[in-house]
């Protein structure tokens, strides 16, 4: 192997340092420069001309890739080999990209550093080789022994590269088939020669085979990306370079074709333009920085988080984001990173382009290389301005409320669906009779209810963590053993660790209950007063009404026994003066006629002539005598001529016998009457005039009988002293004068009405009795 | 001159035949006790002067009168009352009536009265 001379690119020392002790067991391998960055990188390629460049890719100014674009332009002699921490698959991509010779994962050093760069060697001297082979061609005189071992030296280079190398012929056959192509597809030089590539590897093309080979024709040269299909069955996709070669000899046309497997690294583009997507359309500022605090990364959100675009902050240090009084914030952030910590939710202030501050949450993560170093840092901000102004609002709320909830005289509680008792503010601590709250927080709420009212509460407790709402009335017995009748509203509560309790505001309503109580049993009282009160009145009322009704009886009993007295004393009236009058009448008419015939034979001279005279005269006076008596015990002409015939005999007696001057007028056409009204009109002309005779003092009297409109009237008058006012005011109350209250009875008999007016000038007694309607069959009667 | 005397009492009936017998060429021709058997002994015997009590069981007094006055027009009908003639009289003379008499005053008004209704039977009698 030939002398090479390296150039190393790190930033950081101790990589260096590494690579340098690891080349150093090559003697003829010589470390000729070193470079920090990208940009020195390609500086130091320029002048110092290395054979090969080993460059980092993660580094300050320019990565490694952009140099490697760089140095693999401006310095096609030195290759380069990408010693990279980051996902192998992916540097291999980028390494074919840029031109690179191989890669090295960083983590892999130790082991495969130095083959890497013995094959990259091996490939310089090859292209030499090749490049003398082509350039100088085999003279037409060399022996084909010589020639043989030309092309046995070539093959077996082509063997060393990873690359398949295969060799196919104008109608696609392979021809040539190296050791990586075997190691790629699987199948040996053996197998697959003579066959067409295409078909062998089920190719998939990205455009028209047609459209290939033009390019190829024309240009001598295509490359592509295609999909192969292995031995095995697998797929994979492979970057394919494809070059057009001639025999020199032959003239026969060839295919030369290099295939890198890119499978992994085309997965690992797509995920991380993916990643790359994804971290530019995140809402959140997401930002690396090594750890000397260089910005390496900036996404779209912290551009619009922060004022600054990403190329004016990558490369600039992270305090151009920092306000000044938090420096030492990044210090210490600096230091736990170090120490590997990851930092979360670190919330802190920013400042943005235009200096205004901003509230952010950061999550800072180490980010480590291939051996676990740390190496930087990715830091994710996000602007909790709104959310800290939010925070803010709630804790002030909460602070009211706690506020509230503290001073409000009810208990207000929150208890676990199992009935642990979460929290309870102080005048529920009060209630329940606890000192403080240790002695019933973090207990089992049933305890503090009544016996009676548990397991109700229980239910209401269990149904309200279950997403109800409502009240309760418990009774609960305090820890000092007071009762308290409690009244709860509740309502479900969802707390942040997704478990619901029952948040309860609960009253003592003891007094209030205990006050209604009164009042309902002081209604009741007063209600059963009333009814009691009412029952009373109602059986007074109807005894009373039983009384009034007796008496009612017993008065109209009284005036129908008095009626039926009159009635009687007047039957009996007219029954003695029948008897005495027809029957004495009879006996004294026959007695008369026989003294009468006697008389005839005897002269008056002689002494039975005396006697018989004086008899004769004694029984005319005899009968004078019962015939008044009759007649005044009822009047036979009342029955006979009616009842003006019956005043008129009666007050012509009445005259003679008081020298009372008495005025009659009744009617000529008055008609007549019932006879029971008759009788009870002559009984009152009767006791009127009796009365005037016996008591007034007046010595005229007057008589008015008529009729009129249904009814018939009698007026009597006198010109006496009048009735007593006393004794008129007895008469009027109905209670004196028994001659008077037989007339009243009389009157109300008929349902007439007796009027009576009395003063010192005289007395008057009016009488009205209305006067039935004739039976219209008497009328019948009369008419046939 | 013959006489029907209808009166409820037998007594007073003997009193008035008494009274009568000694008026001679008067004879009582016949009794009645109520106002249907004087009907039918004035129709049968045609007396000249009927004495009729107003009182009698049955027909009223008054409504015999009325009925003699139709059946048996020749015959003077003299009605006798307890009560005071005076009174009644109105009543009798409008039932065909032709004298009423007290009964208490018969002794005294009877003879008289038959006297004056009939007039010409005084003559023979006298003469």
């Amino acid at each position: 192997m030939g002398s090479l001379s390296i150039l190393v690119v790190d930033d950081h020392e101790a990589v260096v340092q590494g690579i340098r002790s690891l080349l150093s067991s090559r003697t003829e391998w010589e470390v000729c420069g070193e470079a920090k960055d990208g940009l020195e990188a390609v500086e130091k390629a320029k002048t110092l001309r290395p054979d090969l460049v080993l460059m980092d890719v993660s580094m300050p100014r320019m990565d490694g890739i952009q140099a490697t674009r760089i140095i693999r332009r401006e310095v096609p002699a030195s290759a380069v080999i990408i010693v990279s921490q980051n996902d192998p698959s992916v540097v291999a991509v980028q390494a074919v990209e840029v031109g690179a010779g191989g890669y090295v994962d960083k983590n892999k050093l130790s082991r495969d550093l130095l083959p890497a760069i013995e094959k990259v060697a091996a490939r310089r001297n090859g292209r030499k080789t090749n490049k003398l082979y082509k350039s100088q061609p085999m003279p037409h005189n060399a022996d084909a022994k010589q020639k043989d071992a030309e092309l046995a030296r070539q093959a077996k280079l082509l063997d060393l590269s990873f690359n398949a190398v295969i060799l196919r012929d104008a109608d696609d056959r392979i021809t040539y088939w190296n050791k990586g192509a075997e190691e790629l597809y699987g199948w040996t030089q053996d197998e697959v020669l003579g066959r067409v590539t295409h078909t062998l590897f089920k190719t998939e093309f990205p455009e028209p085979l047609d459209s290939i080979s033009g390019v190829l024709r024309r240009e001598g040269r295509w490359q592509g990306e295609l999909i192969h299909t292995r031995k095995n069955g697998s797929k994979l996709t492979v970057l394919s370079r494809w070059a057009l070669t001639s025999d020199p000899e032959t003239n026969a046309l060839s295919i030369m074709e290099a295939n890198i497997d890119i499978t992994q690294a085309k997965e690992a583009e797509r995920a991380n333009s993916l990643l790359a997507a994804i971290v530019d359309s995140s809402d959140d500022a997401i930002v690396s920085k090594r750890l000397d605090g260089i910005i390496n990364s900036w996404n779209k959100a912290a551009e619009r988080m922060f004022g600054y675009t990403a190329e004016e902050a990558v490369g600039q240090h992270i305090t151009l984001i920092i306000p000044p009084d938090r420096r030492d914030e990044e210090t210490k952030i600096l230091q736990r990173l170090r120490r590997g910590e990851r930092i979360d939710h670190f919330e802190t202030l920013r400042r943005r382009k235009d200096g205004t501050l901003l509230d952010i949450s950061l999550t800072i993560s180490p980010v480590k290389d291939g051996s676990g170093k740390i190496i930087g840092a990715s830091k994710v901000a996000r602007d909790v301005t709104e959310r800290r102004r939010a925070e803010r609002a709630l804790r002030e709320s909460e602070e009211r409320f706690r506020a509230i909830v503290e001073t409000t005289p009810e208990c207000v509680k929150l208890v676990a669906c199992d009935g642990t008792l979460l929290h309870m503010n102080p005048p529920g601590l009060v209630m329940v009779g606890a000192s403080c709250p240790e002695l019933v927080v973090g207990k089992n709420v049933y305890n503090l209810i009544a016996l009676h009212d548990r397991e109700r509460f229980r239910d209401f407790n269990e149904r309200v963590c279950n997403g109800e709402k409502g009240s309760l009335e418990f009774d609960i017995v305090g820890l000092d053993g007071v009762s308290h009748h409690m009244e709860s509203h509740a309502a479900p509560l969802r707390m942040t660790d997704g478990s619901v309790v029952q948040l309860a505001v609960t009253g003592d309503i003891t007094e209030r209950v205990r006050v209604q109580e009164r009042l309902r049993k002081g209604e009741e009282d007063l209600r059963t007063l009333a009814d009691e009160l009412e029952k009373q009145v109602l059986i007074r009322t109807q005894e009373l009404e039983q009384r009034n009704a007796e008496v009612l009886q017993q008065s109209e009993q009284l005036r129908e026994l008095s009626n039926r007295l009159l009635r009687t004393q007047d039957d009996e009236r007219r029954h003695i003066a029948r008897e005495l009058h027809d029957s004495a009448g009879q006996i004294i008419a026959a007695l008369s006629m026989n003294l009468a015939t006697m008389a005839q034979n005897i002269t008056s001279n002689q002494p039975q002539g005396k006697a018989l005279a004086d008899s004769q005269d004694l029984v005319r006076q005899l009968n004078q005598e019962i015939r008044t008596t009759s007649y005044l015990l009822h009047p036979p002409l009342l029955d006979e001529t009616g009842l003006p015939g019956a005043i008129h005999w009666y007050i012509q007696g009445l005259m003679e016998r008081s020298g009372l001057s008495i005025d009659v007028k009744i009617a000529d056409d008055f008609g007549r009457l019932s006879s029971e009204m008759e009788l009870a009109l002559f009984r009152i002309v009767q006791e009127c005039l009796n009365n005037i005779h016996r008591h007034s003092g007046s010595d005229a009297a007057i008589v008015r009988l008529s009729r009129a409109a249904g009814n018939v009237r009698l007026d009597v008058e006198d010109e006496g002293k009048g009735i007593p006012t006393e004794k008129l005011r007895g008469i009027r109350a109905q209670r004196s004068g028994v001659g008077i209250t037989g007339m009243r009875e009389r009157v109300r008999h008929f349902n007439g009405v007796m009027d009576i007016q009395s003063n010192g000038a005289g007395t008057k007694i009016s009488v009205t009795l209305p006067v039935p309607s004739p039976e219209p069959e008497c009328q019948l009667q009369e008419v046939s | 001159m013959r006489i029907l005397i209808a009166d409820d009492s037998a007594m007073v009936r003997r009193g008035v035949i008494g009274l009568l017998s000694s008026e001679a060429g008067w004879e009582i021709c016949g009794e009645a006790s109520d106002g249907s058997e004087a009907l039918a002994k004035a129709r049968a015997l045609l007396p000249d002067v009927i004495l009729l009590d107003v009182s009698m069981p049955g027909l009223n007094g008054l409504e015999v009168a009325r009925r003699l006055r139709k059946e048996v027009p020749q015959a003077k009908i003299i009605v006798m009352s307890q009560h005071d003639p005076a009174h009644l009289l109105p009543g009798v003379m409008a039932a065909g009536g032709d004298a009423c008499l007290d009964k208490s005053r018969l002794a005294a008004d009877l003879i008289d009265s038959i006297k004056k209704l009939h007039p010409r039977d005084q003559q023979p009698a006298a003469s």
